[in-house]
């Protein structure tokens, strides 16, 4: 009888041990604080990372799984000895690159002098250190929350790209990446929602690729076709990648109710639609097999805050930060990287997802480590 | 004396295990409601993982489209695995539910009240369908202060942002004061020939998804119309229909404890049983509130 029960103690002993090994395959560098909350780029099924966040439904599983790969993508990236230098435009609300999480990775030009009140590198533009704003036309791109149009938008679509890892809040996907952020003010508004002009836009963009940028993250979604926006895109080297948009409640199908810049459908454009934590499409997010590219994780997603703070957000506009931040990590590894060749590594690396076959052209969800495996597998 | 020295490791050990073992379940103890409702409906042994998904789903679905959560619940499970849900529109008036997503995308609802029966189904081009007739959902923007108006070139958006819906103010009452904009939307149809044959939640359903175009948060929570919707549907018993539209205007305002984190929004204006706002017909006021933040 003794001898039973010393059995199943040894074996309620192993499997509790295994348990535990199994779950701590999954863990994370600890030196950011913040990272366990990030669910996005390692989903072991903790709810507790997203309990804090308004979008939290509990009734929602967490679906251990459904995110990008990013430790093994970062595994295989940080034994690969080539970190080309990638700039990222953020063409949004601006960023606060005083952040303790992003001040490390933010664009700097060179080649102006800043606060001289001089166009040092003849671009155009003055004082244009970490970028412009095209809503008032200087090169003020700070975003500090204390303007009513300022809502924190840009400054989290960085920190999902571009956060370092320095000990201190999340980590960026693209954060072991030789990344800089180039912030690009377009939208301002004193209303609820940000607004811009699609000149700024226009403009933003053209100063974008005459910097040196090679990726435009654009999370936002314009109410008309605008032909001049289209031509500018595709007629960039850039790779832009976009939100499928949010619907107002639940997501349509942008094939048929077209949204902008989505429905664009350009070769150097990747639309992205929002992936729920439990691996689903997220209710509220659009949708179209003929224009949305590949979906990614946009719900209850942690990034930098102005005045370095986190918060919570949700919505097609995170995913797409997403998926820049996958794309970024891409074009670091090699040198010959293209537009064109970045997206269909993007889109061919999916995980392929049965909620999302029917409803966007992959039919999956983005996956990191395999679009590097790829990448790494093209040079060789 | 070794022996009761090894039955209490052994004890110790096996409650240790027992504990650990227990920490993963507790995890998911929220999501065990809705297997448990299940359960004491179908019996545990025909609760399968495909029964749960499917229940998840349909909640993921109606919450989408504005019937808010904690409102509903499991109430009977189809042989064929369809489950019924009871929404609670106010204290008094409850609705049972069937909730079926087409592949198209389209959401399609059953919707019982009483003896009435009406199927709404949200369209994957944002269109609504009530009894197969398609409800004209539009809106126009007027009295726009000025400086938002200099940007109606382009409009993007972020939507990055959550949203929560009450008929009680979220801040002090007296504090929104900053004139927003108005919208009007001149022709809404009913869709039918009279709405004393809809229930009061279609009618709740169908001033949520026109009106939720107005917010940038999703979708208002359909309860916020219940007593507009009553009360609609009861003019309408009593004096017949008026117009084959409805309309309705909203003036925005904003507190001036608004900031750039939390913003507190009001919506107060009126729902009308005639177009444009006609003043002949009954005009049916309505004041609710928006609370909009980052989480």
């Amino acid at each position: 009888m003794k001898k039973v029960q010393l059995i199943i103690c040894i074996l309620l002993i192993f499997s509790t041990i295994s348990a535990i090994v199994i779950s701590d395959c999954y863990s994370y560098n600890k030196s950011n604080p913040l990272l366990n909350k990030q669910w996005y780029l390692q989903n072991n099924g903790n709810k507790d990372a997203i309990t804090e966040s308004a979008d939290y439904r509990d009734y929602l599983e967490m679906k251990c799984g459904a995110d990008i790969s990013a430790t093994e993508m970062w595994k295989i990236l940080l034994s690969h000895e080539y970190n080309q230098n990638v700039i990222v435009a953020v063409i949004d609300t601006g960023v606060d690159y005083l952040h303790e999480d992003l001040q490390d990775s933010i664009w700097i030009n060179t080649d102006e002098i800043p606060g001289d009140g001089k166009d040092n590198d003849n671009n155009g533009y003055i004082d244009d250190i970490h970028g412009y704003n095209f809503c008032n036309d200087n090169a003020n791109v700070l975003e500090v929350q204390q303007n009513a149009g300022e809502n924190g938008h840009g400054t989290m679509c960085a920190g999902i790209i571009s956060a370092s890892d320095n000990n201190v809040g999340i980590l960026g996907i693209a954060g072991y990446t030789n990344i800089s952020i180039m912030s690009l003010k377009v939208l301002d508004s004193e209303e609820e929602i940000n607004s811009g002009n699609v000149s700024s836009i226009i403009k933003a963009v053209k100063y974008a690729e005459a910097n040196g940028a090679q990726i435009c993250n654009l999370s936002l979604c314009i109410a008309e076709y605008d032909d001049e926006l289209k031509e500018t895109m595709e007629e960039s080297d850039m790779l832009f990648v976009v939100p499928a948009g949010n619907g107002s409640g639940r997501g349509i199908d942008i094939s048929k109710k077209h949204v902008f810049p989505a429905s664009y459908k350009l070769d150097n454009m990747i639309v992205v639609a929002n992936m729920n934590y439990n691996g689903r499409l997220n209710k509220s997010s659009n949708y179209g097999l003929d224009y949305v590219d590949v979906a990614a994780p946009g719900t209850c997603i942690i990034s930098t805050y102005p005045q370095n703070s986190y918060k919570y957000a949700s919505g097609t506009s995170m995913s797409t930060a997403v998926v820049t931040g996958i794309a970024a990590v891409l074009y670091g590894t090699t040198n010959d990287m293209t537009a064109g060749k970045a997206k269909d590594l993007i889109c061919l690396s999916v995980d392929i997802n049965e909620d999302l076959i029917m409803r966007i052209t992959s039919g999956g969800s983005v996956n990191g480590e395999n679009a590097l495996k790829m990448v790494l597998g093209f040079k060789q | 004396m070794k022996g009761v020295l090894m039955k209490k490791i052994i004890s110790i050990v096996l409650s240790i295990c027992m504990i650990l073992c227990a920490l993963p379940i507790q995890a998911f103890a929220k999501n065990l409601s809705i297997e448990e409702s299940l359960a004491n409906i179908v019996g545990k042994d025909l609760v399968t993982p495909r029964l749960i998904e499917k229940a998840k789903n349909d909640i993921d679905n109606l919450e989408s489209v504005g019937f808010e959560s904690n409102r509903l619940n499991i109430e009977k499970v189809s042989k064929s695995g369809e489950i019924t849900y009871k929404f609670r529109l106010t204290d008094e008036i409850e609705s049972r539910i069937t909730a079926i997503e087409d592949s198209q995308g389209s959401l399609v609802l059953n919707i019982y009240e009483g003896t009435k029966h009406n199927e709404l189904v949200y369209l994957s081009d944002g269109g609504l369908l009530v009894d197969g007739n398609r409800v004209e959902i539009s809106f126009e923007v007027i009295n726009e202060k000025k400086e938002v108006a200099q940007n109606t070139e382009c409009i993007a958006f972020a939507n990055a942002r959550y949203s929560q819906y009450s008929t009680s103010p979220f801040v002090s009452s007296s504090t929104y004061t900053d004139f927003i904009k108005s919208y009007k939307a001149n022709k809404n149809a009913w869709g039918v020939e009279t709405i004393v044959n809809l229930t009061a939640t279609v009618v709740a359903a169908i001033l949520s998804a026109s009106i939720s175009g107005i917010s940038v948060g999703g979708s208002i929570a359909i309860s916020i119309f219940a007593y507009t919707a009553s009360a609609m549907i009861n003019y309408v018993y009593i004096y017949g229909m008026e117009d084959a539209y409805w309309s309705y205007e909203f003036d925005k305002y904003e507190s001036t404890e608004s900031w750039s984190l939390e913003r507190h929004y009001k919506y107060t204006g009126a729902c009308y049983s005639r177009r444009n706002q006609d003043p002949n017909g009954a005009k049916f006021p309505h004041t609710f509130y928006e609370f909009n933040f980052f989480s």
